[in-house]
C-alpha cells in the first residue's frame, strides 16, 4: 500500500522508520509520543505515528493528549526510545529549521 | 463568540476533566462555534475513544455549538505547514482568525509555530485532556 507523507513530515517518518524498522512495539508507543510531544503539533504527531503504526488517526490523537496528562510514561521508557532515535539522527532532526 | 478546537471539546466532555470548569467560565454567555474540520476530528475520536458519559456530555455540548464551514483567513492560508503547524491547525485557527474571534485550543505549539512565521492568532490556550473511555 502506498502512503503519502507530507514533505514537512518526511524527516520525522524516516527517523521513526530508522529507529523502529520492525514497527513500534507497545511498550515504546506512548513514550515515543511523549518524546515528540514538544517538537510537533498534536495533529502532525498523531498523523505520522498513525501512518507508521496503522492505528487510526483519531486514536493516536487522543493518545497524544494522554501522554501529557493521564498516562505519563516513565522517564526511563522515554529515554530508551530516545536512545534508539539518537542513533538515527535525532539531534539533527531537532535542529532542523522550522 | 469562541471557536472550539478539537482539544477544547475534549476538555469540556472528558470524564473528570480538571479544566472543564475553567473553560465553562470563559465561554459563559458567549456563542460557541466549531469548524467542520474540528467537528470531523471530534466525532471520529468520540466514536473510537469516547465512553458513555463522555458521549452524553458531547451530545449536550453539540446542541450549543454552531457548526461553520472551514474558511481560513488569507494570512492563515499563506502560512507554510511545518511539523509544528499542520494543515488542519491552519484551517481551524485560520477560520477563527477570519471571523476575528478567539480560538480555544490545547495546542500551544501550533500557535507558536504560526507566530514564528509572523502570524499571531487570537487564542485561549488550555491544558489538554484526553477522552477516558468512561
Amino acid at each position: 500500500m502506498q502512503i503519502t507523507i507530507a514533505p514537512y513530515l518526511l524527516s520525522t517518518y524516516k527517523l521513526i522508520q530508522c529507529a523502529f524498522p520492525n514497527g513500534i512495539e507497545t511498550q515504546d508507543y506512548l513514550p515515543l509520543l511523549a518524546l515528540f510531544y514538544d517538537e510537533m503539533s498534536d495533529r502532525n504527531l498523531a498523523e505520522i505515528v498513525a501512518h507508521y503504526t496503522g492505528r487510526h488517526y483519531a486514536v493516536v490523537l487522543n493518545d497524544v493528549y494522554r501522554v501529557v496528562t493521564t498516562d505519563l510514561p516513565k522517564a526511563e521508557a522515554i529515554d530508551k526510545v530516545k536512545q534508539r532515535l539518537l542513533v538515527c539522527g535525532y539531534e539533527e532532526w531537532l535542529k532542523e529549521a522550522e | 463568540m469562541v471557536n472550539l478546537d478539537t482539544g477544547a471539546v475534549f476538555a469540556f466532555i472528558s470524564k473528570g476533566s480538571p479544566v472543564r470548569y475553567q473553560l465553562r467560565q470563559y465561554v459563559q454567555g458567549q456563542q460557541m462555534i466549531i469548524t467542520q474540520t474540528a467537528l470531523k476530528e471530534v466525532t471520529d475520536i468520540i466514536q473510537w475513544s469516547g465512553g458513555v458519559s463522555e458521549q452524553t456530555r458531547a451530545s449536550r455540548l453539540f446542541q450549543r455549538l454552531n457548526i461553520i464551514p472551514d474558511n481560513p483567513s488569507t494570512v492563515a492560508l499563506n502560512l507554510q505547514p511545518t511539523r509544528s503547524l499542520g494543515t488542519n491547525d491552519i484551517i481551524i485557527l485560520g477560520t477563527g482568525d477570519q471571523l476575528g474571534i478567539v480560538t480555544m485550543t490545547a495546542d500551544a505549539k501550533a500557535f507558536r509555530a504560526a507566530l514564528s512565521q509572523g502570524v499571531k492568532f487570537n487564542v485561549y490556550i488550555h491544558l489538554p485532556r484526553p477522552l477516558t473511555g468512561n
